[in-house]
């Protein structure tokens, strides 16, 4: 088999590991023969209530809403050719928090099924702010991630704002999850997203070629037939419905998109045709691994997804510069 | 059939190309020559549409602005003057994407695509370098990269922007040499130069530009003369023939 067959071999048993310790890890850790019991419904002990009602449903979550971040990522990095970016640096789910944010705090009446829209709405909101602050003079990709990181730094204030001053405690505390997390997810908050998850993630794979183009810079890619504009704008409207849905569900798991790219990258290279699926099954297994962590490590207290991908991405790409630079340099 | 430019205007607050009217003849090496930012670059993307203009350019009968640019990249071949290196590509996927024109929107290579990169990559003298990355070749491997990747487009006409740049004095040759076989299939070449030697020794008609216009325009020996080059590069010059191939050739006087 080649290398590459064997990472990606690698990463699907990765997630799937992954996929069946989070169903066992956390204030009752369970067995794997009682996983297995129950979702197969065989004979024996079984916890149906814990796996299928809350476990499951939010494990599920995490593998979507990792793909989605870790696509979202790979096309902001192709586009903004800069493989620092990510849709949290360039403020989308920022914006996408503080649309679910203003939704649920000013329309405490508005049903849940709202939520993705509103994150939309953010999201695609801090995105045209961003292109039209960034389009004043050009918009050159290194402007695009300036104005980027400015705007979602408001935002972030705007949420931080909102949560803290809420004079009712019984509003804001439902929304620390906006922060970063899966704690209390379940089937209905997998139920808002997961159709159009699945169809924005079919979309992104498909477009691997426009990306490969694209990354030539828009003189080369236009030569060869790219009409850069649209492909730009279509792509970049893609990766805000990735990373804005995500957050509606899971809020700001800002590592993902950023780290799940680059390590693609470092270990596959070439073009995104590998780079995309690549990313797709790191992004999974890094929420998923990240989830079942903070509830493994100190049960029944649970520490949220966000600071564990932090935790465990930032040294890692501390490393990844490192040996970067090395390989640049020889 | 030519490429027709016909009231070709354009540029930016600092900068305006043109109005320029001519034809450029195909099945001919045009070579365009003039001094730093008098707008060749600029042109070149303009016929191939890749930058805004308000006249109107017809490259063989196809007009530039109203065509889609799919169909435009079946016709027209654009090698950028610095373009965009992405550094984990292999030098063959590089030279794949010429043919993304030609291909579905999963970029599926044919038999036939196979063949042609196979070809443009031996006429650039490439094909030893093609599992190579990007990032571990040098400057001058990567010109001639871009270069079969411009091949491997094949398309009627070419436009190449300094492709000459970052070579040593032996691939120049060879690219020039490349460019001219290219010319005598029946491609039909606009090249950007700086050495006015070579332009002149391998070009069938040179254009002259001087801040955004067409000061001349021509065969080498009509074109390349001490006036001339005093005019467009303030350079006092003598001009004389080359030994080799009788074309112009030009050495700076001292002062």
């Amino acid at each position: 088999m080649t290398r590459d067959g064997l990472v990606f071999v690698a990463l699907v048993v990765g997630v799937l590991l992954a996929s069946i310790w989070s169903l066992s890890a956390g204030a009752v850790a369970i067995e794997w023969s009682v996983i297995a019991n129950t979702l197969f419904d065989l004979d024996g002990p079984k916890q149906d209530y814990i796996i299928l009602k809350s476990r499951l449903p939010r494990t599920v979550l995490a593998l979507l809403t990792g793909a989605s971040l870790a696509l979202s990522g790979a096309i902001v990095q192709a586009l903004l050719r800069n493989p620092l970016a990510s849709p949290k640096i360039i403020g989308i789910n920022s914006g996408a928090a503080l649309g679910v944010c203003l939704m649920v705090l000013l329309l405490p009446s508005v049903s849940l099924a709202y939520l993705p829209i509103a994150a939309i709405a953010g999201g695609i909101l801090a995105a045209t702010i961003i292109y039209i602050g960034a389009d004043l003079r050009g918009a050159s990709p290194a402007r695009l991630v300036l104005v980027g990181i400015a705007v979602g730094f408001l935002c972030d204030a705007g949420v931080d704002f909102i949560l803290v001053t809420s004079s009712d405690a019984q509003f804001s505390a439902p929304l620390i999850w906006l922060t970063g997390s899966l704690w209390a997810r379940g089937w209905t908050h997998l139920g808002l997203v997961w159709p159009w998850l699945l169809v924005c993630i079919a979309i992104a794979l498909s477009l691997f070629y426009r990306l490969d183009l694209l990354r030539l810079g828009p003189q080369t890619a236009s030569g060869l037939g790219e009409n850069v504009r649209a492909a730009r704008l279509s792509l970049m409207i893609l990766a805000v419905l990735l990373a804005a849905l995500s957050v509606s569900v899971v809020g700001v798991l800002g590592f993902v998109g950023l780290i799940a790219p680059h390590i693609a990258r470092t270990v596959l290279g070439g073009g995104h045709a590998r780079l995309l699926p690549c990313a797709m099954l790191i992004g999974m297994g890094l929420v998923v691994w990240a989830d079942a962590i903070g509830r493994a490590i100190a049960p029944p207290i649970e520490v949220s997804a966000g600071i564990v991908t932090a935790l465990l991405g930032a040294p890692f790409f501390v490393m990844i510069m490192i040996t970067t630079q090395r390989k640049i340099r020889a | 059939m030519s490429i027709d430019l016909n009231d070709v205007q354009g540029g930016h607050a600092s900068f305006q190309l043109g109005p320029i009217t001519t034809q450029i003849a195909t099945g001919q090496l045009t070579a365009l020559i003039g001094p730093n930012g008098c707008g060749k670059s600029t042109l070149l993307n303009m016929i191939a549409g890749v930058l805004p203009q308000t006249g109107r350019i017809a490259i063989g009968g196809l007009d530039v602005a109203q065509t889609p640019r799919r169909t435009l990249a079946k016709h027209v071949t654009l090698l950028a003057q610095n373009p965009v290196v992405p550094p984990a590509i292999s030098v063959e996927q590089l030279v794949h994407y010429g043919r993304a024109p030609h291909q579905n929107m999963f970029g599926m290579r044919s038999s036939a695509d196979v063949q042609i990169v196979g070809d443009a990559m031996d006429a650039a003298g490439i094909s030893d370098l093609k599992d190579r990355k990007l990032s571990q070749i040098s400057g001058g491997q990567r010109q001639r990269v871009f270069i079969a990747m411009g091949i491997a487009q094949d398309t009627p006409y070419l436009l190449f922007d300094e492709p000459t740049s970052f070579l040593d004095i032996r691939f120049q040759y060879e690219t020039l040499d490349l460019l001219a076989a290219l010319t005598r299939r029946g491609k039909t070449c606009v090249v950007v130069l700086h050495d006015i030697a070579q332009a002149a020794r391998y070009a069938d008609t040179l254009i002259v530009m001087g801040e955004g216009r067409m000061l001349a325009k021509g065969t080498p020996r009509d074109v390349v003369t001490s006036g001339l080059i005093r005019d467009v590069y303030g350079l006092k010059v003598r001009v004389y023939d080359d030994p080799e191939t009788g074309t112009p050739v030009m050495t700076p006087c001292v002062i």
